[in-house]
């Protein structure tokens, strides 16, 4: 296997680990109220209000803002492991490349047919922000 | 820090309306401790900075008065020397090659070629010598290590051997700088003139002495060993290797402890019976007044420059992937890559600018609830002519300036050459004044509300903040092109770091919090103890961090262990603001809006989100990836530092400046021309085109480059053989698909929005004597609006708050059981 090959396989091993964090990032509870961060905040105070759904805006666009990096840094690592088996391909080369390209692509299918169930319903118009204060 | 638990308990009560103290100003609405812990940071860091600048005189490399052969023979003169700087940077070759790693990223790095270069010619002579063939390598080594400058005599004897590479290397550089057929990204016979061409080889030259001779006294090289060069016995110090570690442990410390303290106290005052019921004026109810309207031009000149910006950038790409042509057209010969890059580079600080200019103009009147002196919309348009002047003059200044056209002039007109400081003097003398008279535009407009205030609050942080910025790009005049190198270095990046990693941030969060108090979705207390919390975390590290671009550019080894250490902590922030600026956008964010008008700034708290999201990504964690000394000891100058510089410097001031576009374009653009088509599209393509950019292109390119670096070599890496090879090629061909995404997709967009700005921009101003109000939202008393949305609503305007009459209505409180 050449060096440049080799490269191209840790790059997209690695790619596939910033696809994983933005996919984590992406189901994180945004709401500060749901935060690891004020954990002790919440126990200090018991009538804290309820967090903010995930659907509620400004939260819902932190699932979609992550994943639709994730799939354009997916559609990356694809292109890039295609333009190496042009390049390279003696068949330990092409079976590596194989091997992490196909994650890959499975990752731009999923997400990509995720996105557009989620834009469908139109998302144009200006909502109000939702969020914490709403009644409990 | 004060005790974070008074803070919250001094202010509780009535917050946004305290009473006036006796001299009519409404009082400190925060805890002293928080006062004072803000400046006691700042101050104990800029004292250190202070230190820091005078070791800088103390221990930068000397610039001997001659260098001389053993045999006496003289090689070149200190006056050379400055006079090969000079040279250096008339032609704007600090904006194609660098110099102790600092600078462009096309050329080579003409420290460490030369280094590389000699050291290969010294070596060769030792081994074909004969009598001491064997240890040619040891012999090399003691000619460029053993340091023969003698301070009384102002002397510095070189070897035979290095002596006959310098005459070597000056015909080395006049082929190289001085090509007829061009195609090396410099202009065809860029440089051609001897002397020139021999002063600029005593300036390498030099600076390669720099980097390999001992400090007197130490056992390491002027620049801390930089560059990595096996045949100099050059590699990292004690030093480079110790700090790393230490500032690792220090992020890991100062990370945890923060998270813990802030876990356990309620820092911020955040609680969820604090919130206010209030109806969002419709844009098109808000009325602007004639100085707000002025900055749809602003915001038009701003995005006109974003569009030349980023043209220009793939210019500059164009030769990184092709040095021959532009797709067969000679560009070297009318845009070289040195003044492509000299404009991409100066044009990214003006159009960001441009936006805060406009911004601030913009909020002044909110702050002042509804007041604007007379001719405030004058001056305005003034600033903005004056500003066209000063970018179009700088620009083509640089161009003439590198062309020679200025003759002894060229500092002053033309190119001073330092990068991002290229602009000559006059202008950039036009540019602080012109920042200067921004701040006092902003003075005239907030100075009702000034005088009536205690200066720890808001609208006093908001001027300050605004103040900050043209005082510290005043401190780039310190650098002139006759400053040595080292000194240069040290002033350039105070504007240059203290800029985007302190003073902007600042700026950045004193106007997002302000935006949000102003919209009323955040109380002004909440803001203000985000605001010196920032100011606490962010001077704790930005101040002295500074240094981290210092390691290896002629400085002693404390900048290297401060830099190291206090840059590390500069991650804190970022890793915590990630967590608090969603939750900020929160604050605002309610469920059962009672107003049939919905939230206008939807996509201005977009583009907000990504500077979040940028400043985690591309300065947090991209930053410090190549923070660590021993990481930067390779890297600098390389492909990873591209990758941060454009996350961060696109991905948190370009997405904050087209974030403040859009909340003031809403007002501008009336309603029936609005439409969320095209910031949507700008908002998408200008996201997943930059992270293209990072992750197709300037991230692996990086990685592959810094292996290289490892494996062959600093300079060899840099060398445009690397560059043209195939696996390089075909990584910056890869970029292209981001690159139009993000031209045509987010930038035209943007463009199209501000004309409409412009354009359409919406008629009719605010009358100057109507009663000062709340401008952008309504309060509305809770219990009625469950019943009629209408009725009970508690308009602002009557109640004349802010100024003397302050505290004459309390705020409506809602009080949920
Ligand atoms: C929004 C914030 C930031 C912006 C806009 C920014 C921008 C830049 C730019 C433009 C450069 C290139 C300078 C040059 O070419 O000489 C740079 C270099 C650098 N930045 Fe940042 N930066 C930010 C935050 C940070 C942070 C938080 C860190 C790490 C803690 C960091 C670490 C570095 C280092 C080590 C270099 C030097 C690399 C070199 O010279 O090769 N930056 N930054
Ligand atoms: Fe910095």
């Amino acid at each position: 296997m050449r060096g440049e090959a080799i490269f191209v396989v840790l790059y997209s091993v690695a790619l596939l680990g910033v696809v994983g964090l933005l996919e984590f990032y992406a189901r994180q509870p945004t709401s500060a109220w749901a935060s690891q961060v004020f954990a002790g905040y919440r126990r200090a105070v018991p009538d804290a209000p309820r967090p903010a759904g995930p659907d509620e805006w400004p939260h819902s666009e932190v699932g979609r803002f992550h994943r639709a990096l994730s799939l354009f840094v997916a559609v990356i690592a694809v292109l890039l492991v295609s333009a190496e088996l042009v390049r390279h391909h003696r068949p330990l080369e092409t079976l590596a490349l194989v091997a992490v390209g196909a994650p890959h692509a499975v990752v731009v299918h999923r997400l990509q047919r995720r996105l557009r169930r989620r834009t469908a319903p139109a998302n144009g118009a200006d909502h109000g922000p939702g969020g914490e204060g709403g009644a409990h | 820090m004060g005790t974070p638990d008074t803070a919250v308990l001094a202010t509780t009560g009535d917050p946004d309306e305290p009473p006036t103290d006796a001299g009519g100003r409404r009082p400190r609405m925060i805890a002293r401790g928080w006062v004072q812990a803000a400046i006691l940071v700042t101050a104990v860091g800029f004292l250190v900075l202070g230190l820091l600048a005078v070791r800088t005189y103390q221990a930068e490399p000397p610039i001997p008065d001659r260098v001389v052969s053993t045999t006496g023979e003289q090689l070149f003169t200190g006056e050379d020397v400055r006079d090969g700087q000079r040279a250096f940077l008339r032609n704007g070759l600090m904006q194609y090659g660098s110099i102790f790693g600092h600078g462009a990223y096309l050329g080579p790095d003409f420290t460490a070629d030369y280094l590389h270069r000699s050291a290969t010619y010294v070596q060769k002579q030792y081994a074909n010598s004969g009598d001491g063939a064997a240890d040619a390598h040891a012999r090399t080594v003691a000619d460029f290590r053993t340091n023969r400058y003698d301070p009384r005599t102002g002397t510095l004897v070189w070897s035979e051997a290095q002596a006959k590479a310098f005459r070597q290397l000056t015909a080395h550089y006049a082929d190289l700088l001085g090509r007829p057929e061009g195609k090396q990204g410099l202009r065809p016979n860029a440089v051609t003139d001897p002397d020139t061409i021999h002063d600029l080889t005593a300036y390498f030259g030099w600076s390669a002495w720099a980097a390999a001779a001992e400090r007197p006294g130490r056992n390491y090289s002027y620049t801390n060993n930089w560059p990595a060069e096996p045949l100099v016995d050059n590699a990292p110090t004690g030093h480079t290797v110790t700090w790393s570690v230490l500032s690792l442990v220090f992020l890991l410390v100062g990370a945890g402890g923060l998270f813990a303290a802030f876990g356990r106290w309620n820092f911020l005052g955040w609680h969820g019976r604090d919130q206010r019921l209030l109806r969002f004026h419709a844009p098109r109810d808000v009325r602007l007044t004639p100085a707000q309207r002025t900055t749809a031009w602003f915001f038009f000149v701003m995005a006109a420059l974003f569009l030349v910006q980023a043209l220009l950038g793939a210019a500059t790409q164009h030769y990184r992937a092709d040095l021959g042509s532009f797709f067969g057209i000679p560009l070297d010969r009318l845009l070289p890559y040195n003044l492509t890059r000299t404009w991409h580079t100066q044009l990214a600080i003006f159009w960001v600018v441009t936006s805060f200019l406009a911004i601030g103009i913009f909020l002044a009147p909110l702050i002042a609830r509804g007041w604007e002196p007379a001719r405030q919309a004058l001056l305005s348009r003034l600033l903005l002519g004056a500003l066209a002047v000063v970018v179009l003059g700088s620009l083509l200044g640089e161009l003439a300036g590198m062309r020679g056209w200025f003759g002894d002039l060229w500092s002053w007109l033309g190119n001073q050459g330092w990068e991002y400081l290229d602009l000559g003097r006059l202008w950039q003398v036009l540019l602080v004044a012109g920042l200067a008279i921004w701040t006092a535009i902003l003075y005239r407009g907030l100075r009702r509300r000034l005088v009536a205030e205690s200066v720890a609050n808001m609208p006093w942080l908001f001027f300050l903040a605004a103040l900050a910025l043209p005082a510290f790009y005043a401190v780039g005049l310190v650098a002139t092109p006759d400053s040595s190198f080292t000194e240069a270095d040290f002033w350039r990046f105070i504007v240059v770091h203290l800029w985007v990693e302190d003073f902007l941030e600042l700026f950045t969060t004193v106007t997002v919090a302000y935006l949000f108090v102003l919209l009323g979705v955040v109380r002004e207390r909440v803001a203000l103890l985000v605001i010196y919390l920032d100011i606490v975390l962010y001077s704790a590290g930005g101040v002295i961090g500074t240094m981290h671009h210092l390691y290896f550019s002629g400085e002693p080894a404390e900048h290297l262990a401060l830099g190291a250490t206090f840059s590390a902590l500069e991650v804190v922030p970022l890793l915590f603001l990630t967590v608090e600026a969603w939750s900020f956008l929160q604050l605002g964010a309610r469920r059962h809006s009672p107003s049939q008008t919905p939230f206008p700034h939807r996509w201005a708290v977009m583009f907000l989100a990504a500077v979040g999201f940028w400043n985690f990504l591309g300065a947090g964690v991209f930053g410090f990836l190549i923070n660590l000394p021993i990481v930067s000891y390779y890297e600098i100058g390389t492909g990873l530092t591209a990758n941060h510089a454009h996350a961060a410097m696109m991905g948190v001031y370009g997405m904050l400046a087209i974030g403040f576009a859009m909340f003031a374009l809403r007002y501008l653009i009336p309603e029936d021309r609005w439409s969320d088509r095209w910031p949507r599209l700008s908002f998408w393509s200008l996201n997943l085109g930059l992270a293209w950019m990072s992750f197709a292109t300037l991230l692996p390119g990086g990685a592959l480059q810094l292996y290289k670096v490892l494996d062959a070599g600093y300079a060899d890496a840099r060398s445009l053989g690397y560059l043209q090879g195939r696996a390089n090629v075909v990584l910056e061909w890869l970029r292209l698909p981001g690159d139009v995404v993000f031209l045509v997709g987010g930038v035209l967009p943007l463009l199209w929005m501000t004309w409409l700005g412009v354009r359409h921009r919406v008629k009719g101003a605010r009358n100057p004597d109507a009663p000062g109000q709340d401008l952008l939202f309504t309060e509305i008393v809770p219990d009625d609006t469950a019943k009629d949305g209408a009725a009970a609503v508690k308009d602002e305007a009557t109640t004349a708050r802010g100024g003397a009459t302050a505290g004459a209505e309390p705020p409506t409180v809602e009080e949920r059981p």
